[in-house]
């Protein structure tokens, strides 16, 4: 996939990525819900927040090492898609450390999954 | 009196979408991002006892500390809110629910805050005491009695107009005339109760509902349906039950009044019975005896007594049902028409008096206890069947 997208504190931290093909755009609400018993429904929103979720293959050392201290300190970063029209601001949402293998066969090469979550 | 809102912020309760915003203060100072589960709380028609929620807010970062490190902020005012934003106005909030802290819990970086309600210093004050009693020996009206318990010994604000903060004055003085024009009197003596306490034996005495509805403590006597009205028809509410109790029938009512301190005497005895409900029934009696608080004469005794079975005779078909925040239009007294097809109740029958609310502002929900007999139904004049007043009627044949 040629897309490729920025995740960064400033100008002088960004990192480029080039997400596999798996992208997935997750704007999410936060709402309730009620359908009476004649089918009506109402609905009340309260919020909502962003998410992009995307795996990564053949990110060097150095980019998984920056990326992986972000999620460990839950630094807030700015993130920026193909357009660079928006600028989303985040933070990593990963339960578990985003690039955390390998990308075989080499072994300085990463790979695994950004989780991201406006907050 | 129940909902003090704009029209418009009626019509917002009744939009099938909408984006209600929840607010929680604590002494002014706004904390609504860090609420994690908004609070539950219920009102009942005859809960003289302060009404109690808990509210769970993110604490990861040690902000609500002031609790511990200055304990006199226990004393903090807290409000729950709901509010729409007007296009051009700006925003509408509504306060359903304020209180002071009665405790706080830090745990795994969550701070836990329950809140009572304005009647909690009426249950941490007392009348009287064992040795210097609290009485009022000259028939004085229920009402005045009442006036007393809450301001002088609950401490609550005795402004006599519909400023009072702490006081629908406006449902007082409703509901004192309802005393004055029975010329209803009564006698208290009271030696070292709570002030809630003291109010309960009123309510009860008097079957009156006494009541915090929205900040204000109420005062009503239900008789004559609410002008103040709800249609609740299955357009509008999510689950509906229906309960009948056999145990809720009075037909013979006996009110003890005349009360002697000095030698423990009863003077008076008030009794009335509803020959008609013992014949469906049998006979089912109750007995109104209180040494705190008494009716003076038999003339108020036996009012009480007839007033009581207006309401005990029969069971009441009572509703518990679930709507959206629709519901909150209306407050505890005040009328729902209601519709269900199944139970064969139609919106142009019989009025509902509603009698308690569960307000869920995390699911924005409200849950409506309703009873159809806590209101004197009024005489309909049923269209299909009007007899002589039929103008095609012949009444020859």
């Amino acid at each position: 996939m040629t897309s490729r997208f920025m995740l960064f504190v400033d100008s002088s931290t960004a990192v480029t990525l080039y997400p596999e093909w798996d992208v997935k755009r997750r704007l999410k609400k936060i709402e309730n819900r009620h359908r009476t018993r004649s089918g009506k429904e109402y609905r009340y929103l309260h919020g909502n927040y962003d998410g992009w979720e995307f795996g990564l293959k053949d990110v060097s050392s150095s980019d998984a090492c920056v990326i992986n201290s972000w999620w460990g300190a839950n630094t807030q970063l700015l993130f920026t898609n193909d357009s660079g029209s928006s600028v989303m601001s985040c933070m990593l949402a990963n339960t578990n450390t985003p690039l955390d293998a390998y990308d075989k066969p080499y072994d300085d090469l990463y790979k695994g999954k950004i989780d991201l979550e406006t907050y | 009196m129940g909902l003090d809102a704009s029209s418009w912020y009626l019509s917002q309760l009744q939009l099938q979408s909408s984006a209600p915003q929840r607010r929680f203060t604590v002494g002014g100072s706004d904390y609504s991002e860090r609420v994690q589960k908004w609070p539950r709380f219920k009102m009942r028609w005859d809960r003289v006892q302060p009404v109690d929620l808990t509210i769970n807010l993110a604490n990861d970062d040690n902000a609500l500390l002031f609790f511990k490190t200055t304990k006199t902020k226990l004393r903090s005012t807290c409000a729950i809110q709901i509010g729409f934003t007007h296009p051009t106005s700006g925003d509408e909030f509504v306060t359903f629910y304020e209180g002071t802290v009665d405790k706080v819990r830090y745990a795994s970086g969550v701070c836990d805050i329950t809140l009572l309600d304005k009647l909690k210093p009426l249950g941490e004050r007392t009348v009287g005491t064992q040795d210097s009693h609290a009485t009022w020996t000259d028939s004085s009206l229920p009402s005045d009695i009442a006036w007393d318990l809450v301001t002088s010994y609950g401490a609550l604000s005795n402004i006599q107009s519909t400023s009072n903060p702490d006081i629908d004055y406006q449902t007082w003085l409703d509901w004192a005339a309802v005393w004055s024009a029975d010329a209803v009197y009564m006698n208290a003596d009271f030696s070292g109760c709570k002030v809630t306490e003291a109010l309960s034996k009123l309510a009860r005495m008097t079957r009156s509902a006494i009541f915090n509805d929205y900040n204000e403590i109420e005062f009503r006597r239900f008789s004559d349906a609410s002008s103040l009205e709800l249609t609740l028809t299955e357009d509008e509410y999510m689950d509906a039950e229906v309960l009948i109790e056999d145990g809720s029938i009075i037909n013979k009512q006996h009110v003890w009044g005349g009360y002697n301190v000095a030698s423990g005497d009863w003077g008076v005895l008030g009794v009335s019975v509803n020959t008609s409900s013992v014949n469906s029934y049998g006979l089912r009696e109750e007995v109104l005896k209180d040494e705190n608080i008494w009716f003076v004469n038999s003339a108020n005794a036996v009012n009480q007594a007839q007033r009581l079975l207006q309401f005990t005779t029969e069971p009441g078909d009572q509703y518990r049902v679930k709507t959206s925040l629709f519901g909150l239009q209306r407050a505890i007294g005040e009328t729902a028409w209601l519709n269900d097809t199944f139970m064969s109740v139609v919106t142009s029958g019989a009025a509902f008096r509603i009698m308690a609310l569960d307000i869920d502002t995390d699911k924005c929900m409200v849950t409506m206890d309703l009873d159809n007999g806590q209101v004197l139904q009024p005489f309909i004049l049923d269209d299909a069947y009007l007899g002589i007043l039929d103008q095609n009627y012949n009444f020859l044949l």
